[in-house]
């Protein structure tokens, strides 16, 4: 049984949190971009995305990442990543997302990065 | 007299979510003739991406027809065939371009293949009797453990 994907938001200032949790593939496109979405209509400028445990992502929603770094990019905003486990860290390093994404040990170095 | 390598025959429906299934099986499968924790992470993943091409490109018929996926231990590796009706796989050497789909450029999708090739240590495409067919090697990367039949 696969763990139904879970985004969870939080906005500190002109900071973005998206919280992903649980298992994503094309049909959590919804999902994720309505976060970012709500995010950046909330006014920020800085986003980290927090995986949490139980992250698991195909390649369809590695696609859908895409599209929210897209269109991240054409809104100036930096991107930040914690909570990748190693694995998750090479698939993205493998895709290029690290080009986009910085990806950090703890939250506390992402936020000082973002700051 | 020499006992058979572990080997198993599982099959899944063409539909979103048995990829996960697939992926799990071969995964346990890896874990029980000793493949470490990072190398069955990869072995998951390639499995699910070779499930879910079957799903997204095989034949019109959806769930009717089933993916055959095989796994199998050969000396030092696992061995995966993921089987299923559908065209065969147009493949080619060139690596998607991150930068042309963050601009817009390309669509955002297409890592599948990429994934699999850069996850197993041999990836095979083959097309016989109407049927695809990706068979994906994946070695142990320490090699301790060694086929019964070695």
């Amino acid at each position: 049984m696969t763990a139904q994907p879970i985004v969870k938001l939080q906005l500190k200032s002109s900071l973005g949190i998206i919280s992903l949790m649980g298992e994503f593939s094309g049909t959590s496109e919804d999902l994720v971009l309505n976060a970012y979405k709500e995010v950046t209509e909330g006014g920020a400028t800085k986003i980290l995305l927090r995986f949490g445990d139980g992250f698991y992502i195909n390649s369809a929603g590695i696609a859908i990442l895409i599209l929210m770094v897209s269109q991240a990019n054409q809104a100036n905003q930096k991107l930040a990543a914690v909570g990748l486990s190693p694995h998750f860290q090479k698939i993205f390093r493998l895709i290029g997302l690290t080009a986009y994404l910085d990806i950090f040990a703890t939250e506390e170095e992402a936020r000082k990065r973002l700051l | 007299m020499t006992t058979p390598d572990p080997h198993e025959e599982i099959r899944i429906p063409k539909s979103f979510g048995s990829e996960g299934t697939a992926s799990q099986r071969v995964a346990a499968f890896a874990g029980s003739v000793g493949f470490e924790a990072d190398r069955i992470a990869e072995i998951k993943t390639a499995v699910a991406e070779a499930a879910l091409n079957a799903i997204e490109f095989g034949s019109t018929r959806g769930s009717a027809d089933m993916i055959i996926i095989r796994f199998w231990l050969e000396e030092d590796a696992v061995k995966v065939s993921v089987s299923s009706k559908g065209p065969p796989f147009t493949v080619t050497d060139a690596k998607p371009d991150i930068r042309a789909k963050v601009e817009g450029r390309d669509r955002p999708r297409g890592w599948g293949i990429f994934l699999m090739k850069q996850l197993a240590d041999i990836v095979e495409f083959g097309f016989e009797n109407e049927l695809t067919n990706v068979t994906m090697t994946f070695r142990h990367r320490n090699a301790r453990y060694i086929s019964s039949n070695a």
